[in-house]
């Protein structure tokens, strides 16, 4: 017999297979499992948590910081009331950002000499570079197409 | 896709869960019978059977209707069979004990051997094979998908699809011609 009818015979056989139904209570139990409400994964409840932390942080130095403004209301208004409050209030913010500008490049250079102080190991920005094609990497490979998201 | 089984998802993903019933009804034979040929273990198959199903509903969101639903669902089933396989600590790897050498030519299998394929042989003969083989099997044959769907299914090109195809009829013709 040729290998050709052979494939045939295997083919219908396979094809005609009766399917076979699971127990009695497989639907039931399947349908009551479908009925209860889904738990969402650790990770949603970990991105609620953190969320959470940081409108309320933002609460309460929004609080903080109203409650600093309204109890020096009187000072502040007398401020702004003098000639030339403006132009001294821009200046005190120049002078503020300033500061932060200095303070900022300050701790950039800490961090600079901190990764050159550790031997062996490369400059922040090597690592940084690295951490960013390895995540890139990594995404490219193991994202799945939207098929077969499950 | 049946008008029946659209009308079944769409009402799913409007929020009327009773609707995966019918659906459940429509597929439970199908995904049972290929999880129990692959696990070949019952209490397994309907394990597996049933987060399938689960499964599925939950993430009924992410289905793409560009694509069968029944190729949707077996690839789900196929990856809880295949879990199965594994914390079973049954081989679903590529070993050569998967691979076993076959002959350059098919062999010749005596016609009354072939055309007294049987359920029960063919079932016998589907469960001697690796899984990667029945699989493919099943789904080509019994549930007539083509190559293509089953690529997405089992998450292999389609070119390895249709080797596992030839290499799971030429298991099944060495067996056969073995047993005579």
């Amino acid at each position: 017999m040729d290998a050709a009818n052979t494939d045939k015979l295997i083919v219908r056989a396979i094809a005609a297979l009766p399917y076979r139904r699971p127990s009695a209570g497989f639907a039931a139990w399947v349908m009551a499992q479908v009925a209860v409400p889904h738990s969402a994964p650790w990770t949603e409840y970990l991105l609620k948590a953190a969320g959470l932390a940081v409108a309320a942080w933002s609460a309460a130095l929004t609080l903080v910081g109203a409650k600093l403004a309204y109890s020096n209301l009187p000072e502040i208004a007398a401020f702004f009331i003098q000639p030339g409050s403006v132009a001294q209030a821009v200046k005190l913010l120049t002078a503020r950002a300033a500061l932060l500008a200095l303070k900022l490049a300050a701790a950039a250079s800490f961090a600079s000499d901190l990764a050159a102080a550790a031997a062996g190991w490369p400059a922040y920005y090597e690592v940084a570079a690295a951490l960013v094609v390895c995540t890139a990497a990594m995404v490219a490979l193991f994202k799945r197409p939207a098929y077969g998201r499950i | 896709m049946g008008k029946t089984e659209l009308e079944l998802l769409s009402r799913c993903l409007a929020g009327d869960n009773s609707a995966f019933a019918g659906l459940l009804e429509i597929y439970q034979d199908r995904i049972y019978s290929f999880a129990l040929r692959l696990l070949k273990d019952p209490v397994g198959a309907e394990d597996a059977a049933q987060e399938t199903f689960i499964k599925a509903f939950r993430g009924l969101s992410s289905y793409n209707s560009a694509y069968p639903f029944s190729s949707w669902l077996f690839r789900i089933a196929h990856n809880s069979c295949m879990d199965a396989l594994r914390a079973g600590s049954r081989t679903v790897s590529l070993d050569d004990a998967d691979f076993p050498d076959l002959p350059d030519r098919a062999q010749g299998v005596a016609e009354s051997v072939a055309a007294s394929l049987d359920c029960e042989r063919i079932e016998a003969l589907l469960a001697s094979l690796p899984p990667i083989y029945s699989a493919a099997l099943l789904l080509a044959y019994r549930e007539d998908l083509g190559p293509a769907d089953i690529a997405r299914i089992t998450g292999v090109p389609e070119g390895t699809v249709k080797a596992r195809l030839f290499r799971g009829r030429e298991l099944i013709k060495a067996r056969l011609s073995a047993t005579v």
